[in-house]
């Protein structure tokens, strides 16, 4: 390992948390807008999961917005409403980005992406096409 | 989901904890969460303390600084004068991840102020 | 900044991309206007603001070569998602509103050219827009629109023609107070400084360092574009000043019209005069308008994690391109609805200014922070430097509303 979680305890707010994440094979899958820690009785807390995904941070922004995006994704959003998570054990190696142990066509980070390509750019001429596994 | 966003199981959102005023058990205020330490263990992330106070936010700021950034200097001297506690998990309450506390009186944190040993991250 | 091509090469487009991008709506309207009104006396203002925007965009590009990083990929790693969000906000309202400024001043050239009024122009030249950034490549956005863009070099020629006396051009270089009219005076400066310290330049210049695939290898080149490049273009818009100062100040003209600007290059050069600003107002516009719809689609993709590049195919990230591919109708709305375009780009200055210390005061941490720098970063001098334009925009910001209130066009 290298990098913040190599040398000193790792921060949590300033080394993963706002991070881009990549896959394994090096492509963005968007930033950790959240990170779960799991509350144990009598042992100390452990992170979980990271989150990716528009409705996460607009809880940060406030509680109400939210409640109103979650509402909003789940009536007019484009693929899942819920947002994407990643387990920690995902997590393979921080530096100033997180690098994940995953695909990203196993999860759904890019529905949105999809959806705006199919039923808005490819409309436009000279879009070009998206490949397979996009 | 609690009224703040949190998940009614047992997690809290470390995006919504930072920034949160911490009160002691008889309500008085400690200082802001602005850091939360953990260390890992393999494939685990285990949570070790959390950071409070404004000496905290200057150091994410320029904690990485070599050079003569203002916010370094700043960092430094607010550890000087003691403006942070390092407090261990087991001190810290978050049954209710709005309003978190710490386990004891602010005058028993003493032990937990750090005062400038620690700068170089 | 494409990388594939020899140094000397990339070195050239850099700098002339550096000079003909430097003129745009905002900076000639400003630099206009203060010749017109205070002769050479805000010549320093120019000169300021040039040197500000290249020291700026200087780190800006040596942060993303070292860091392989952009500006904004930084601000929301340290900063965190609400300071981001709220520079994002304020960003993309400037934007939006510079861009109409932009989308405008092309309408109105066509209109000179035509006869047809702007309102009639402004859609078709966001389709345009939208074309060139659609289907066209980073480099041909960046060096292809720069280098066309050295006609307004025209304003540059017209003030040596001239023959101003260059002692009260170079005591103007030197900041005074005003005389006259001290409201309008100090709101005429902000706005060129402005004009000049644009934030949506730093985006872009970061940007395209790592569009370029810039590296360590590329720092010296970095330092000559931005340096060199800018520090040259401030010279046009200089050379505008001058000759507004020339023409329009002992005729004691308010300059409040586009169409009034577009009578200062005739005195000089007849006929080919006219058609030389037409050309120089058309190209510079169209050039800036299209780095700025780039600078709201990296503003938004960069802070969010999306996959951005204009090098990639429109198909590859939809929502990179959906975002340029609504604001430019969107930006254009404001002028087919008859906005006076002149009016919008002064606006819009201020409101520039008053956004800047949004975009700087991140530059305080991010050019000494090692995990992203390593032993590039600032030394005291670059520090120094930082910390007075930090102030400066501190300033210029407080004062630019105020000042568009109470002495504002």
């Amino acid at each position: 390992m290298s990098g913040p979680d190599a040398e000193r305890p790792l921060r949590l707010v300033r080394d993963v948390l706002d991070q881009r994440v990549f896959d394994r094979d090096v492509h963005v899958l968007g930033r950790v807008d959240g990170l779960a820690l799991e509350l144990r009785e009598g042992e100390p807390p452990r992170a979980v999961y990271v989150e990716l995904g528009a409705t996460t941070l607009a809880a940060r922004l406030s509680a109400r917005l939210g409640r109103w995006a979650r509402r909003l994704a789940e009536r007019w959003g484009a693929g899942r409403p819920e947002p994407v998570r990643f387990a920690w054990t995902k997590v393979r190696r921080i530096d100033l980005d997180l690098h994940l142990d995953a695909d990203r066509a196993e999860s759904h980070v890019l529905d949105l992406d999809r959806w705006l390509y199919a039923r808005f750019i490819r409309h436009l001429p000279g879009a070009g096409a998206r490949k397979e596994d996009e | 989901m609690t009224a703040h966003g949190h998940p009614t199981t047992r997690e809290v959102r470390v995006e919504l904890l930072a920034g949160r005023r911490v009160r002691d058990a008889a309500g008085a205020a400690v200082g802001r969460i602005e850091e939360i330490h953990a260390e890992r263990q393999d494939l685990e992330c285990i949570v070790e303390e959390f950071v409070v106070g404004p000496a905290a936010l200057l150091e994410r700021l320029g904690a990485w600084a070599g050079g003569t950034t203002p916010f370094k200097h700043l960092g430094g001297l607010a550890k000087r004068l003691r403006w942070e506690y390092r407090i261990p998990w087991h001190l810290v309450d978050l049954s209710d991840p709005a309003h978190p506390r710490v386990r004891c009186r602010r005058a028993e944190l003493e032990p937990y102020r750090r005062a400038g040993d620690d700068v170089s991250v | 900044m494409s990388s594939g091509k020899p140094r000397w090469l990339e070195v050239a487009l850099g700098i002339l991309t550096g000079i003909g991008g430097f003129l745009e709506a905002g900076s000639l309207a400003t630099a206009v206007q203060a010749g017109a009104s205070y002769r050479f006396q805000l010549g320093w203002a120019l000169v300021l603001g040039a040197v500000c925007l290249a020291a700026l965009a200087e780190m800006a590009g040596r942060f993303a070569a070292i860091s392989q990083h952009t500006v904004l990929d930084a601000i929301r790693d340290r900063f965190g998602f609400r300071f981001y969000a709220l520079l994002a906000g304020i960003s993309l309202f400037v934007i939006y509103l510079v861009l109409a400024s932009e989308l405008g001043g092309v309408a109105l050239a066509l209109q000179l050219a035509t006869g047809a009024s702007f309102r009639w122009w402004a859609l078709l030249v966001a389709v345009v827009s939208w074309l060139a950034l659609w289907k066209g490549s980073f480099s041909f956005i960046e060096n292809g629109v720069g280098v066309l863009g050295l006609v307004t070099a025209a304003f540059l020629v017209a003030a040596l023609v001239l023959h101003p006396p260059w002692g009260d051009v170079a005591r103007g270089l030197l900041p005074s107070l005003p005389t006259e009219q001290p409201a309008h005076y100090w709101f005429t400066a902000v706005s060129i400084i402005g004009a000049s310290i644009s934030p949506y330049l730093v985006v872009f210049y970061s940007s395209g360092a790592i569009e370029g695939g810039w590296d360590v290898s590329h720092l010296g080149i970095n330092r000559l574009t931005a340096g060199v490049g800018m520090s040259f273009g401030a010279t046009v818009a200089l050379g505008a000043l001058i000759v507004a100062a020339m023409i329009f100040h002992p005729l004691d003209l308010q300059v409040d019209r586009y169409e009034q600007i577009a009578l200062l290059l005739p005195e000089v050069f007849g006929r080919t005069g006219f058609w030389l600003f037409v050309a120089s107002l058309a190209i510079a516009c169209f050039g800036a308008g299209l780095e700025l719809a780039l600078s709201a689609a990296y503003t938004v993709g960069q802070g969010l994690g999306w996959r951005w590049s204009k090098d990639q195919a429109p198909a590859a990230d939809a929502r990179f391109s959906t975002v340029y591919t609504l604001l430019l109708p969107l930006a254009a709305l404001p002028i087919a609805l008859g906005l006076d375009p002149l009016k919008v780009t002064l606006f819009s200055m201020a409101l520039t200014a008053a956004s800047l210390p949004l975009i700087v005061l991140p530059f305080l941490v991010l050019m000494n922070d090692r995990m992203y720098v390593r032993e590039y970063g600032n030394g005291w001098a670059g520090n120094l430097t930082v910390a007075v334009i930090t102030l400066l925009a501190g300033v210029v910001a407080v004062v630019a509303i105020p000042l568009q209130l109470l002495g504002g066009s």
